[in-house]
């Protein structure tokens, strides 16, 4: 693993690089501070073929590094290139592009279809029909496309935002939080995606701020916290630090008394509460063991989980502590 | 959507599915109410009286000076005002095609929605006041469609820019509109030249050429028909720049 504070001479060592490795995004010494507030401070990393996770809590500096890299801000400081070009300026760029925005926002007037056929005739693509149709396949929404974008739930329009992104093949896919608002099934199909599009060797770039759905598809993460570079590298070592830390997971489920009881009883939890909104609150040092039994205990005692998630407070703690180690 | 203008097919689609183009039917039929007022009042009018309301109180007093300002302020500060409020915009930017190409796609999908509305509107206007004379007043169709053409253009270029540059364009529009355009560029000589409203009345009247109908210092049609391009010009070049420049999220 590479610490953020400790490697940061390119090009002998480009932190997010293995050694040799040439860098498909490279940001180096970036800042974007918007007067007083500084949304990304002087960070340098670079990004190569395969999946990265880009983690950190609410208001890291994720999405202005990701809006940062695909040319739609302008870094105050330093330089953003794509092999080894800059980005603005140049639209003959987003042939090989393509981002999937934290925003939910689609032409709610268009169906589905008429979205993805939008991007792909934006991108002055041949044949289009075949080129739709396949990208609304790789995300399963056959069945809907044709309903209007207004009327899809969070999922679907996370889901036909990947498929609008995906439309003209690209070559580098920046994907801001695609699995928010995603049901198990909508979030199981589009990890198995990403995974393949890594496997693909396309450089793709997930932002989350959850620890766990980051482990279930990308090796290399780098880590940001109050718009610093927190680690990068490994997601394992990193895992291993951010573990031996103390973490609080938000849990709601049918029965939350019930659960919280049965938790009390597991070697895994420190502490239990219930806060104002019926929601469980459980504190526990070990919490891949934690993880572990949770749904095995949520069975045993005939609950039915909804919501297993660290909270904001928890992750940003997590994460500050990577920063001052 | 097919075809090259895709954007453009967009933007008429976003528009006609809006309510802002409602607004902007009901910014330009409002003479419509007048012409059926004139013609309920005098049943029986002369040609001249005709001619002259079609062309004093109607265009250049009411249409030229604050309608047609107002209904293209609407539509234009919403082609890419809305994508920027509503964050969509990166779909379209994100693209292999020149910011230039966006903008004159988006315009042209304004004046697209916005030009028709407008021509309907004069058209009725001249039906309902002419009623029985269509004859003596055929030749006021093209002065005033011309006209409100370069007007309509002239404005959207303008209030397109303006969207680039503040959320807050409508307001900005109305108060340039009502105090640039109606009270400024009509007391104060000076401004008469660079005022929009200015060179619309001038097309008007210069291709109308009806001794009734006059000016103060109405610009020949060339000069007009010119710096309205040129404005056109420069406004859509600083529109695609802006674009490129700007910071999206």
């Amino acid at each position: 693993m590479n610490d953020a504070n400790s490697a940061s001479s390119p090009p002998v060592a480009i932190p997010g690089l293995q050694h040799g490795q040439t860098a498909t995004v490279l940001l180096d010494e970036v800042s974007k501070w918007y007067g007083d507030i500084v949304a990304v401070s002087n960070v340098t990393f670079g990004i190569g073929p395969g999946v990265t996770g880009l983690l950190g809590p609410n208001g890291a500096g994720k999405s202005t590094a990701l809006n940062m890299i695909c040319g739609l801000i302008a870094p105050s400081s330093g330089r953003i290139t794509i092999d080894g070009h800059a980005i603005r300026g140049r639209p003959d760029v987003y042939r090989r592009l393509g981002l999937v925005s934290e925003h939910e926002t689609i032409y709610p007037s268009l169906t589905g279809r008429e979205f993805v056929r939008l991007n792909a005739r934006l991108q002055k693509l041949p044949d289009v029909k075949t080129k739709v149709e396949l990208a609304i396949a790789m995300v399963d929404m056959q069945a809907a496309a044709d309903r209007k974008v207004g009327e899809y739930s969070k999922g679907m329009r996370q889901r036909i935002k990947v498929a609008g992104a995906l439309v003209h093949d690209p070559d580098i896919l920046l994907m801001d939080e695609p699995l928010n608002g995603t049901d198990p099934v909508q979030r199981a199909h589009l990890i198995r995606l990403i995974r393949q599009l890594g496997r693909d060797g396309k450089t793709v770039v997930v932002s989350s701020h959850v620890l766990e759905e980051v482990e279930r598809f990308a090796q290399n993460i780098i880590v940001m916290v109050n718009g610093k570079l927190a680690a990068v590298g490994d997601f394992r070592a990193i895992r291993n630090q951010i573990d031996a830390h103390d973490h609080e997971i938000r849990l709601r489920a049918d029965r939350p008394r019930v659960l919280a009881g049965a938790l009390i009883g597991s070697d895994a939890v420190r502490g239990v509460r219930i806060d104002e909104h019926n929601r469980v609150i459980a504190d526990t040092r070990d919490v891949r063991a934690f993880y572990r039994a949770v749904p095995k205990l949520a069975k045993e005692h005939g609950v039915r989980l909804y919501e297993v998630q660290a909270t904001d407070e928890s992750l940003a703690s997590v994460f500050s502590y990577l920063v001052e180690r | 959507m097919t075809g090259q203008f895709t954007i453009t097919q967009l933007t008429i689609r976003q528009f006609l599915r809006a309510k802002s183009v409602l607004v902007v039917a009901g910014i330009c039929v409002i003479p419509v109410f007048f012409a059926i007022i004139l013609r309920l009042a005098v049943p029986d009018p002369r040609i001249w009286e005709i001619r002259d309301f079609l062309a004093t109180p109607i265009f250049v007093g009411l249409f030229a000076s604050t309608l047609l300002p107002l209904a293209a302020l609407v539509l234009s500060t919403a082609a890419l005002g809305d994508e920027i409020e509503d964050r969509t915009l990166p779909y379209l930017t994100m693209k292999p095609s020149s910011r230039l190409r966006i903008v004159v796609e988006k315009y042209i999908g304004t004046l697209l929605v916005t030009v028709p509305i407008a021509w309907g509107a004069l058209l009725t206007v001249w039906l309902v006041s002419s009623w029985g004379f269509l004859n003596d007043t055929r030749d006021m169709i093209l002065p005033m469609l011309v006209a409100s053409l370069a007007g309509i253009a002239a404005f959207s270029a303008l209030f397109l820019l303006i969207s680039l540059y503040s959320s807050r364009a409508l307001l900005i529009g109305i108060f340039y509109v009502f105090v640039w355009e109606s009270l400024l560029s009509q007391f104060l000589p000076g401004i008469r030249t660079i005022s929009i409203r200015h060179y619309t009345q001038s097309i008007f009247v210069r291709l109308l050429d009806d001794p009734v109908v006059l000016l103060d210092g109405a610009s020949r049609t060339s000069t007009a028909l010119i710096t309205v391009g040129v404005l056109i010009a420069v406004t859509i070049g600083m529109a695609a720049w802006r674009l490129r420049t700007m910071n999206l999220q």
